[in-house]
């Protein structure tokens, strides 16, 4: 066999790597341990696979652009019936799309840039912000993926057609007596609407017009911090990868991350990456899922910034606190459909939310500071970078913060 | 009201155009726009044509409030639909029994959608009435006992309305069903934080931690409670309970191997280091005992235990050395 650089790979190179699956010959037959084991064994499935495969073709693992790009083009012009369910999340769809495209190193035509800006413009309130289709009102969450997916077209006219002002008052409209925020008008409160907002405030530079906007915005978001040390959708609700991520972006786009309890989030964090699978849970005792490679993953390049200023081991280790190889193996082995697309886990069907959210993960693994990370003989497997607070690419993110500092005069009314 | 509100068959989705004639329904522009274009089915697209008219002509009407029933039936997560029905409500007096009902079926079925929850919170709010609340929330938690909506609006109701007495027995029912809940062990320590967190209680609690990690001693559910326990016990002034150092060093001299939890050693480790630091001016034979015991953890962590996590013990290492450099 040939032993090439990158079988570092687990399953290729450890040959008691399947010992790290949970023992089966055991008391504990808890709901939680059943669905553990079960999904170790689809798990396992698809490793045993990839080393018969591997056999036969060393150029394996690799990410699958092709098809990837194809099932990614398909869904951003027309989308089946089953959608529906999604009708009121239209902008979502846009960016998963548009952002796993810029991911792949995929170019947008003049067209499409030109198309996708009219359709969210479509999205877009006079009052501010942008709802989940046209004729929606606006929602927190769309609007960030509207902003986001504008960012993304990585063009003067697609940025041009934010109302910001109205933004504003819309978003102030939303913050509550004590700090916390509501997703739309009347609706619930989560620590997502504070990062949706902040997230669009500065990409879209608000505080040029009120500087002390989310003030009351970081001591809410401080208090879902939880005795696990992962945040809560609000105060003492369970540590959750989502809404964990939704803090400490938020808290850190307002420099106020070294506010919580870094070192005990860091513990809860480092623990939701499974021994086994490779990939990320969501929350203790549960399953792994795609998604969380950038939720929870996501995290540790937030967490350096913060660690390193106090650690000369940090400046100089060239690695996420995670081990990223073992995350790329998860998503590139076990979590790329067959005709393209990213999954949860084996066993359930691709969707573009997975496939944002695989890739972006997998974006956060390769780049660490300067340094590569890439369990592919071939670097045709790096996917672009994302920038770790908005999860858009770096280029569109800058062009956004440029262009509403550089036209502060035109946005005043 | 009509029983067709309360089955799920086509009529009681389906539009009647007749009824609409008045009313021009405003379209999703698939002519001129080429991006998202949903293939709405032929019922989905009228329903949610004339709800966009009546939303932009501020209709305040019985079909105007039938029609959200539609809508909402077709795609629950419209939050547009939800915040009209509200508003229809309120202005046409609707019996708000009768939408906590209602609420009550959609949730059943939609029992991991953001919009279904709010709805009901906002109904129940109206009525001051948390009567039925507990109950339902632990239906939908025999279906899925993580459903992190049905806890969220749990804790919301126990709070808002002062509900505090069941919680103890219902949490512990689902601890001895699975103790590997984490979602229970979570809301235990909500119901501590907000009730009775007395010296006595968290000693309690301790040894409850004690007889679910004789159960398992791997589960990291009980390890991250019983840390957030010590945590307000310290936080409180009782000082570091003496009995959880002494359950963790027996479990680490028992020397079994499948007694060798990371997460006991790791547990061990954050003791050492809060007790070093303390003692790091005054007592250096301890010291050196806590740091020569966890850099030997951390190494062992790192190669043998728990080498997906090793980036993070080496991590621990460094910071161990950085702050107890003269022992090394």
């Amino acid at each position: 066999m040939n032993l090439s650089v990158h079988s570092n790979i687990r399953c290729l190179k450890d040959i008691n790597f399947f010992d790290l699956m949970t023992p089966k010959a055991t008391q504990d037959l808890t709901h939680s341990t059943k669905e553990q084991i079960n999904t170790e064994e689809l798990v396992k499935n698809c490793y045993e696979k990839f080393k018969k495969n591997y056999s036969k073709d060393s150029e394996l693992p690799f990410l699958d652009r092709n098809f990837h790009i194809k099932f990614l083009q398909r869904g951003i012009r027309n989308l089946p019936s089953s959608f529906e369910c999604l009708d009121a999340s239209q902008p979502w769809i846009c960016y998963w799309i548009l952002h796993s495209l810029y991911l792949l190193d995929a170019d947008f035509s003049e067209e499409l840039i030109d198309e996708v800006t009219k359709f969210l413009d479509t999205c877009q309130n006079e009052t501010g912000g942008f709802g989940g289709g046209p004729g929606q009102i606006s929602h927190l969450a769309t609007t960030y993926a509207a902003v986001n997916a504008l960012c993304t077209l990585n063009s003067d006219r697609a940025l041009k057609i934010i109302k910001v002002k109205p933004l504003l008052s819309w978003i102030k409209s939303l913050i509550m007596e004590n700090g916390e925020m509501r997703m739309h008008t009347d609706g619930e409160v989560d620590v997502r609407g504070a990062y949706c907002a902040i997230s669009v405030a500065k990409l879209c530079n608000l505080e040029q017009f009120e500087p002390k906007l989310f003030e009351k915005v970081s001591d809410w978001i401080l208090s879902c911090q939880t005795y696990e040390g992962g945040f809560g959708a609000t105060p003492f609700n369970e540590a959750h990868g989502g809404y964990s991520f939704c803090a400490l972006a938020a808290l850190k786009l307002m420099a106020k991350e070294n506010l919580c309890d870094i070192e005990k989030l860091t513990y809860w964090l480092v623990n939701k990456q499974m021994k086994f699978e490779g990939g990320f849970q969501g929350r203790t005792n549960k399953l792994v899922d795609c998604c969380y490679s950038f939720w929870q993953g996501g995290m540790f390049p937030i967490i350096h910034s913060v660690l390193m200023s106090d650690s000369d081991y940090l400046q100089e280790n060239q690695n996420w606190l995670f081990d990223s190889e073992s995350l790329q193996e998860y998503i590139l082995i076990c979590c790329q459909a067959n005709f393209g697309g990213i999954i949860d886990k084996p066993g359930k069907n691709r969707d573009y939310y997975h496939t944002c959210y695989g890739l972006s993960g997998l974006s956060v693994s390769q780049y660490c500071m300067d340094n590569t990370v890439n369990i592919c003989e071939n670097d045709d497997s790096l996917v672009n970078r994302t920038h770790p607070l908005f999860n858009i690419g770096f280029e569109g993110a800058n062009r956004a913060i440029n262009y509403f500092k550089d036209h502060l005069i035109e946005t005043l009314d | 009201m009509s029983d067709s509100e309360s089955s799920d068959d086509y009529d009681s989705i389906a539009i009647d155009k007749n009824e609409w004639s008045d009313l021009n329904p405003i379209n999703q522009d698939h002519e001129t726009n080429e991006i998202c274009r949903i293939a709405y089915t032929e019922n989905f697209n009228d329903v949610f044509g004339y709800f966009r008219a009546v939303l932009k002509a501020n209709e305040i009407s019985e079909r105007a409030f039938d029609l959200t029933y539609k809508a909402v039936k077709l795609n629950p997560a419209n939050y547009t639909v939800w915040f009209y029905r509200r508003i229809l409500l309120k202005e046409l007096g609707k019996d708000l029994n009768h939408e906590l009902k209602l609420v009550t079926q959609i949730i059943d079925q939609n029992p991991k959608n953001y919009q279904v929850w709010q709805h009901r919170r906002n109904v129940v709010e109206l009525l001051q009435d948390p009567s039925k609340e507990l109950e339902f929330t632990e239906k939908i938690l025999q279906q899925d006992s993580k459903n992190y909506h049905a806890w969220q609006y749990r804790q919301w109701v126990n709070k808002n309305f002062a509900l505090w007495d069941q919680e103890l027995d219902f949490v512990s029912s689902l601890i001895t069903v699975d103790y590997k809940n984490n979602s229970a062990w979570n809301h235990r320590f909500f119901c501590l934080i907000n009730t009775d967190h007395s010296e006595s209680v968290l000693n309690r609690e301790v040894d409850y931690c004690f007889e679910k990690l004789n159960l398992n001693i791997n589960n990291e559910s009980v390890w991250n409670y019983l840390r957030g326990l010590v945590d307000l016990m310290v936080k409180e002034g009782w000082g570091y309970p003496e009995k959880v150092c002494h359950f963790c060093n027996l479990k680490l001299e028992s020397n079994k191997e499948d007694e060798l939890s990371p997460f006991l050693i790791s547990f061990k480790i954050d003791y050492n280091w809060t007790r070093a630091i303390e003692k790091k001016n005054s007592d250096a034979n301890a010291v050196k005992e806590f740091v020569q015991q966890s850099i030997q953890y951390l190494n062992l962590l790192a190669q043998k235990y728990d080498t997906i996590r090793a980036n993070y013990w080496k991590y621990l290492l460094s910071k161990w050395k950085q702050e107890f450099d003269q022992y090394f």
